[in-house]
């Protein structure tokens, strides 16, 4: 369903910086979902994340989800992030701040909406009254009706995120990415919205790709596991078969990631002390 | 005829020594200002996060204008529009003359004013978190609406700022000014003109009271800016 294979390298450049290339052949069906990507920051998971959406372009691969074919490398092919019908839900939630609740969310159909933010009318840019239901459909069930006037500054970390996500799933994407979804939140709130965010996506029928370096998020979300490590990647097989033989799912990580190459296509893990 | 504050009525004297410049400084530094924020904004937004040679190179062309000396400036626009100008031929043939005219003063005033904005509208553009234009394009916005939509509504306050400071530049324009379109009264001698003008001749009551219609416009001026941008202050 999503088969990827990317390759692209960053030199670095005049003693500033420092080299990193990513080389990366994974792929996933549909019952495989969501799919979390983990590893320490610098492993090139963000920029896995931003190939998938269009933001940045690989040097050699391909994309393809379901059908359709994002990135083809060797055909020339790279359909601009407009055009991929890919929800991406930014670490830091990336809310226009200029424009309200409701103006955020239906964003994807609100023409020139948001350069009346320049004239001094926030939030008055029009939405088609049927979008305009639509997004107020999705915001009730997000529990964020009462908010649709709120602009982003006056909302607190948890409503960012559902209003992030709701913006992310009006434009009825194909395939969800969520980078750190909860990384800017304090660790009390996190638990609650973990299971807010697992039934929310129960409820879709498209596949998502989670990234995090927080084994929690893994036990909480992930059905599929790729571990990441210095731009490659690997596919731990039937991560929930084997997520039982340990007492967590940080100590399966970490048995996974010291195992290293021994994990083979074959899909178990032989555990040895 | 000399207009002296001894042979003119006190409304005629305030009419012609100081209406006139006063509404030629503010229409040629408004018409200067709105044409080159147009120019300005589209060359900040192509630049703005750009890397190279290229890109550098059209950077400080843009930049120019600011480091020559004003005089140097209008004297490139005479070797362009002058009539005997590259363009000159052309601009005759179209019955535009731009050289001892309002508008040549209008052209200069652009050209002196266009960096300030650019400078300022590229800071504004380049700050505007590019998180916020990545979101914009997964939720299908083409690069114009991003710019229409995020980019520019978010750097408004920078660019804001960069119109208040390019209109002040404006309206003290001299030196380009004096060059392309000359010092002709009631024409295109705007109040900096006048008031050089007025203290050669020795007529301090002019002079005096042109450099006051000056500062107070001036600082009129920076008030209504300082007052626009807390309002966008207490918005954000």
């Amino acid at each position: 369903m999503l088969e990827v294979r990317l390759q692209k390298c960053f030199r670095a450049r005049r003693g500033r910086g420092r080299s990193f290339s990513l080389d990366v052949a994974w792929h996933v069906t549909a019952g495989q979902s969501p799919v979390v990507l983990f590893g320490s920051s610098g492993s090139g998971k963000s920029l896995t994340l931003n190939c998938l959406a269009g933001l940045s372009r690989p040097d050699a691969g391909f994309i393809r989800l379901g059908a359709d074919c994002l990135y083809d490398g060797a055909r020339g092919l790279c359909l601009p992030a407009r055009k991929r019908r890919v929800g991406y839900m930014f670490q830091d939630y990336a809310l226009f701040p200029h424009l309200d609740v409701l103006h955020n969310v239906a964003y994807a159909c609100t023409g020139l909406a948001g350069l009346t933010g320049f004239v001094g009318l926030r939030g008055c840019g029009r939405i088609p009254p049927r979008q305009r239901v639509r997004a107020q459909d999705l915001l009730a069930r997000l529990g964020l009706a009462e908010l649709e006037r709120a602009f982003p500054a006056q909302l607190s970390g948890g409503q960012r995120q559902r209003v992030a996500l709701a913006r992310a799933l009006f434009a009825e994407p194909h395939l969800l990415l969520l980078d750190e979804p909860f990384a800017a939140l304090d660790t009390m709130l996190r638990e609650q919205l973990r299971q807010e965010l697992l039934t929310t996506l129960r409820g879709l029928s498209i596949p998502a790709v989670i990234i995090t370096h927080d084994p929690a998020d893994v036990e909480a979300f992930a059905r599929t596991v790729i571990l990441y490590e210095q731009g490659r990647a690997r596919l731990v097989p039937d991560f929930p078969t084997l997520r039982q033989s340990f007492a967590s799912a940080a100590c399966c990580l970490r048995h996974v990631q010291t195992a290293g190459e021994d994990i083979g296509e074959s899909g178990l893990v032989i555990a040895r002390d | 005829m000399q207009h002296t504050a001894e042979n003119l009525l006190p409304a005629e004297w305030l009419g012609q020594s100081v209406w006139l410049p006063l509404e030629l400084s503010l229409r040629i530094a408004g018409l200067a200002t709105l044409i080159s924020f147009v120019g300005a904004v589209l060359a900040a937004w192509l630049l703005a996060r750009r890397r190279g040679p290229l890109p550098a190179m059209l950077d400080s062309l843009c930049t120019l204008p600011l480091v020559l000396p004003p005089t140097v400036l209008g004297y490139y626009l005479i070797l362009m529009v002058g009539r005997r100008g590259v363009l000159g031929p052309w601009l005759a043939e179209m019955g535009i003359q731009l050289i001892f005219s309002w508008q040549g003063a209008v052209l200069a005033a652009t050209v002196v004013v266009f960096p300030l904005l650019y400078k300022s509208a590229r800071a504004a553009l380049e700050q505007v978190d590019a998180h916020l234009e990545d979101a914009a394009r997964t939720l299908g916005a083409s690069e114009w609406r991003v710019f229409l939509t995020v980019s520019l509504p978010l750097a408004g306050r920078g660019i804001l700022a960069g119109l208040m400071l390019a209109f002040a530049r404006g309206m003290g324009e001299f030196g380009a000014t004096l060059m392309v379109a000359g010092n002709i009264p009631g024409k295109t001698q705007t109040l900096a003109l006048a008031i050089y003008d007025a203290f050669q001749a020795g007529e301090d009551i002019r002079a005096a009271g042109l450099v006051l219609v000056t500062s107070l416009v001036c600082i009129g001026l920076l008030m209504t800016a300082e007052l626009l941008l807390k309002r966008g202050d207490s918005r954000a």
